[in-house]
């Protein structure tokens, strides 16, 4: 008799794993030992019965509620143990596992379980029993799933969260399934096919089948338009994700696509000027803002982001005739899109203002200031004699010939017959002294103190000096002289 | 060749649709790719006559956006003299696969029925909308009559 039972059992089993789709039976112990009475699970799922849509709602732990909409009911696990004497004279043994169900669906299930099996004496019930419970839930009136009175949460440990997010992945997973076993019509191909040879695009769930959408995107992938991989619904902004972009493609399409789309990306950041080589003109990057250095990320060339020559480290830019001026008219007067053009050719407009100002400045510098004639640097002259020291590269010269004046004596070329002699402190006038207009058209060779000799005041352009500094490239000389480190 | 049956199935669509707007769809017999279809737009000045487009598909087809041109002349601000004129339905960089011909008529049908002077192809036919309308209107009815088809009956 037994042995005879073990076959109806077996025959039943197999029976029911052919009539449920995949995974939902599972083996709980090893059903070929016939001296084990056989254990396993059935998962009872809902997605035939996602009609009304269902709602997870609950109060949490620190006293926030919360809603969540559900696509399905998650599943409800059906645990069953065959004694040796069923069918033939008992009922199997049966426990309901579920994470949403309360106390009042959770007896009202059990009732049903036990009708059922009574009903049914001597016959295989499980197949009922799974059925039995979908027609139960399928009656119940709302679908409003209120988690704090969930029969799990009294019996057991689980906090509302952890069961919050269970429900959640259950619910994906169910949702998942349900959209493989579906089936739909691709509105490129007109083809129906399953939803596990389909893809739904998020947020605005239009689905088209893989085939066209992988086509699609190799198409637009080797086209000469750089775009999105959308939806590919008329006019829909859904993207892509990426994983999906990948398969489509394959590892090398790609990368040469994303390349191209980051290339994309990059050029319309701030950061980012074109390599003004002009065989490359790929993407490049400003790397120091401060000394307006950009390299190319393709080419390696290093150049200022200012002038667009090779990068000249602290020297000044050596622009051609005419270029400043018209890049100051330019910004002064240019409409919006003579702006915005300089703008991208030169990283953004906190660059191009930096340099309209230093052109503005060397524009006073030229008519106020005189160069160092050894290292060239711009030097005001705002007090004192006509000798002058350039602290950057320690070199004594006129303020009215120029020229580079003897280190031990200075002083020399102003005496003897020279075309300077005599003429150190010409034209150097004290405060309060001769008309008003002329202390202010003198301004800048206005020596009230000409007590020290050597009071001369240097202006090196600020920005290189910060730099310097900041970089350690002076170095303090004995006498307290600053000098220049030209082995940097 | 998912191309084909997708044609065939736009092409019976078209057909069968109702749309007063168009008729006389056609492809050529040895070749799917080419259709013709005559439009008839229901606003003056356009509405005395019927003007045929020609669209032709490329082999891949629905990746790739179709080609779409008049084959009748008509004066339009947005259409040049050989027919041509700019639907961002059917630009490279707006296509979508699911886009259907129907919704590329839809979309061509009402930029002749509505003129858009201020993104025009000839200039002089949308200055002469905006500034001087009735000479315009007059213009294109005159020019409908001399060079579009007749409507069918």
């Amino acid at each position: 008799m037994s042995d005879e039972n073990r076959e109806t059992q077996l025959y039943e089993l197999e029976a029911l794993e052919s009539v449920l789709r995949e995974n939902k039976l599972t083996k709980t112990n090893d059903w070929s030992d016939e001296n084990v009475e056989i254990e396993g699970i059935i998962e009872v799922g809902f997605d035939s019965i996602s009609d009304p849509k269902v709602t997870l709602e609950g109060t949490s732990k620190s006293g926030e509620p919360f809603s969540v909409p559900l696509d399905i009911l998650p599943p409800i696990r059906l645990k069953f143990h065959l004694p040796k004497d069923y069918p033939s004279s008992s009922s199997p043994r049966l426990e309901l596992q579920s994470y949403w169900m309360n106390e009042k669906q959770m007896l009202m299930c059990q009732d049903e379980l036990k009708k059922i099996c009574e009903e049914n004496m001597m016959m295989g019930v499980l197949f009922l029993c799974y059925q039995g419970i979908i027609d139960l839930i399928d009656q119940m009136p709302t679908r409003i799933i209120k988690l704090n009175e969930a029969h799990i949460l009294a019996k057991n440990e689980e906090s509302i969260e952890s069961l919050k997010k269970k429900i959640l992945g259950k619910g994906e997973e169910a949702a998942e399934e349900h959209f493989a076993n579906t089936l739909f019509d691709c509105e490129v191909c007109y083809d129906s096919l399953m939803g596990s040879k389909c893809i739904k695009f998020q947020p605005c769930a239009h689905v088209f089948c893989k085939s066209c959408t992988f086509d699609y995107y190799r198409s637009v992938a080797k086209g000469v338009v750089s775009k999105a991989m959308q939806c590919l619904a008329e006019g829909c902004k859904s993207e892509a994700p990426q994983n999906i972009v990948k398969e489509a493609l394959g590892d090398e399409l790609y990368s040469k696509y994303e390349g191209i789309m980051l290339e994309k990306a990059i050029r319309e950041m701030d950061d980012t000027v074109e390599c003004p080589r002009e065989n490359c003109q790929k993407v490049a990057y400003v790397t120091d803002r401060e000394r307006h250095l950009a390299e190319c990320s393709y080419c390696q060339f290093s150049f200022c982001n200012l002038c667009k020559q090779t990068f000249h480290g602290v020297s000044s830019c050596k622009w051609k005739k005419g270029d400043k001026e018209r890049l100051v008219k330019d910004w002064q007067e240019g409409d919006e899109n003579t702006k915005a053009e300089m703008c991208r050719q030169f990283g953004g407009a906190k660059n191009v203002e930096v340099l309209v100002e230093r052109f503005l400045n060397e524009e006073w510098l030229d008519s106020n200031s005189k160069p160092c004639p050894k290292c060239s640097v711009s030097i005001e002259k705002n007090e004192g004699c006509h000798k002058m020291h350039c602290t950057k590269c320690d070199t004594y010269f006129c303020w009215l010939c120029n020229a580079a004046l003897d280190k031990e004596d200075p002083y020399k070329h102003f005496q003897g017959d020279g075309t300077c002699s005599g003429r150190l402190f010409e034209g150097v006038h004290h405060f309060m002294e001769d008309d008003e207009e002329e202390v202010f058209e003198m301004a800048f060779d206005d020596g009230s103190d000409y007590e020290s000799d050597d009071s001369a005041d240097f202006d090196i352009e600020a920005q290189l000096e910060d730099w310097l500094e900041e970089e350690g490239h002076f170095d303090d000389g004995p006498d307290g002289l600053r000098g220049f480190d030209a082995g940097d | 060749m998912s191309a084909t049956r997708r044609l065939q199935k736009e092409l019976g669509d078209l057909k069968n649709c109702g749309v007063k707007a168009y008729e006389n769809v056609e492809c050529e017999e040895t070749n799917l790719l080419k259709w013709t279809v005559l439009l008839l737009p229901d606003k003056e000045p356009y509405n005395k006559g019927a003007f045929k487009v020609g669209i032709t598909f490329p082999v891949d087809y629905p990746f790739k956006p179709p080609k779409v041109t008049f084959e009748t002349k008509i004066y339009h601000p947005n259409v040049d003299e050989e027919g041509k004129f700019c639907l961002p339905i059917v630009t490279a960089e707006n296509w979508k696969p699911a886009t259907k011909t129907e919704q590329v008529m839809m979309a061509l049908l009402s930029l002749i029925n509505e003129p858009e002077p201020s993104h025009p192809i000839r200039a002089d036919v949308a200055e002469e909308f905006q500034k001087d309308n009735k000479k315009f209107m007059k213009t294109a009815e005159e020019h409908t009559r001399k060079h579009a088809e007749k409507r069918p009956e």
